[in-house]
């Protein structure tokens, strides 16, 4: 007889793509060749389509191979100028998270245009250095899983550069990595623009670990923890008094985790 | 107004960022719910829909339970329209029977995955979907609420009950009894 956790669990391992690998890699987009986006619509009825099914269909069917098309003839068109710089921004993408997995300050913030933004992180490129101080006070590790170009255009390439993350708290909590990305645009051979200094990680999967930081922080540093934490404590603070308590306490906090 | 950096606008690095993050689960979201032949299509109209709406889309990881609901509408709507084409097939060629190409038809070898895909196929469309989302897509109840726009206590509790109707198909297709004592105290 089988129980109903049985057939659920047979249900979940009934899935026909179980990974992702099992399915053909994305096309890369050009974004820039869709539609105007002023003519965007803000209502639900995208899908109530009011022109002809014919036009949806042509829409539809050239759609991917002109993203792939076009990123192939612009990639092609600007390939030249790059061979003429000292990287690709293949290689800009790739030597990005080598020098982040090095925290390599100076390699780091040498790949960045001098005009170079975040677009959403509580940091911006002023203070990497500071993060990066940050980072190994606390034991980060950044490996990385590989770069795909997923935009290609005449101004910028895109990347989408994953990685495996783990620090000294993770770790001594047993917490598996956590993987993550983070979606570079480089023109030329400089970052012009890129996501996040920090992470794209679902933070619901580290949540436990925060938790459990912050809260052994407050109870056995209080006064400390006001020199560490932002008032409300969403951030570090990355000053250098701050950035040599994070080092103690994490060295104290994981040797009694550990035993 | 919309700033640029270089010759990119906000909207674009949007986009291309979500794109980059999502295109992947959302193919694999696709692949398990409609041809091969026609993922590529609908992963296509899924994020035309997301290019149309930018502004609305959710910051951060909360983009994905947005963008599975609008691929959540764009397949019914192919799937709506599969079927007229199916039905005109029949008509033409007179076929008593259309080759089913999905992918659970293509992919799946396993006889106990085929007879509890036969189990779930009896259940509502829309306990279908949460099963799938939980149990595929790993979704939580919150996140599902979020892809159907229905309500998390909702979700929750069909996607109970649905737990309990696929077993009760699935011993109806094999013709097991319901084990003694089972459910004690479940139901809702």
């Amino acid at each position: 007889m089988i129980t109903d956790d049985q057939v659920v669990a047979l249900f979940a391992k009934a899935n026909p793509v179980p990974s992702l690998d099992l399915i053909d890699p994305i096309e890369p987009v050009s974004p820039g060749h869709l539609e105007d986006p002023s003519e965007r619509s803000r209502e639900m009825t995208d899908l109530k389509t009011v022109e002809s099914k014919d036009a949806s269909r042509r829409r539809r069917s050239w759609l991917v191979p002109a993203f792939a098309g076009i990123a192939i003839v612009v990639g092609l068109a600007v390939v030249p100028a790059w061979d003429r710089g000292p990287a690709s921004p293949q290689d800009v993408a790739d030597a990005y998270m080598e020098a982040r997995q090095d925290l390599d300050t100076e390699a780091i913030t040498g790949l960045f245009a001098p005009d170079a933004t975040v677009r959403e992180d509580d940091f911006d490129l002023s203070e990497m250095p500071a993060l990066i101080e940050f980072w190994r006070a606390t034991g980060w590790d950044w490996t990385p899983t590989g770069c795909t170009e997923i935009s290609s255009g005449p101004a910028y390439n895109a990347f989408t550069c994953g990685y495996e993350f783990e620090n000294d708290w993770t770790r001594a909590l047993d917490h598996p990595p956590v993987t993550g990305g983070i979606t570079l645009f480089i023109g030329g051979d400089e970052i012009s623009q890129i996501t996040s200094l920090t992470s794209n990680i679902d933070r619901t999967q580290l949540n436990d670990v925060w938790r459990a930081v912050i809260a052994w922080m407050t109870a056995n540093h209080p006064d400390d923890t006001r020199t560490m934490y932002t008032d409300d404590m969403s951030r570090p603070e990355l000053d250098p008094a701050a950035i040599a308590l994070w080092e103690r306490y994490t060295d104290e906090y994981v040797a009694e985790i550990e035993g | 107004m919309k700033t640029r950096v270089g010759a990119i606008t906000d909207d674009e690095a949007r986009f291309v960022e979500v794109y980059g993050r999502f295109a992947r689960p959302i193919e694999a979201y696709c692949a398990r719910r409609t041809p091969a032949s026609q993922v590529a299509d609908a992963v296509s109209d899924i994020f035309v829909v997301a290019w149309r709406r930018i502004d609305q889309i959710p910051a951060g990881d909360e983009a994905l339970p947005w963008l599975y609901g609008v691929a959540h509408r764009v397949l019914s709507h192919q799937w709506r329209h599969n079927v007229r084409s199916r039905k005109l097939i029949e008509r033409l060629r007179g076929l008593a029977e259309v080759e089913d190409c999905a992918p659970e038809v293509l992919l799946v070898r396993n006889e106990e995955h085929r007879v509890v895909l036969a189990a779930s196929a009896r259940l509502k469309p829309v306990d279908q979907e949460i099963l799938r989302l939980t149990l595929w897509e790993e979704l939580s109840h919150a996140d599902v609420a979020v892809v159907l726009g229905i309500e998390p206590t909702a979700v929750k509790q069909r996607a109970y009950r649905a737990r309990l109707n696929l077993a009760d198909e699935y011993r109806r297709l094999t013709g097991e009894r319901q084990p003694p004592a089972a459910r004690k105290g479940g139901g809702s």
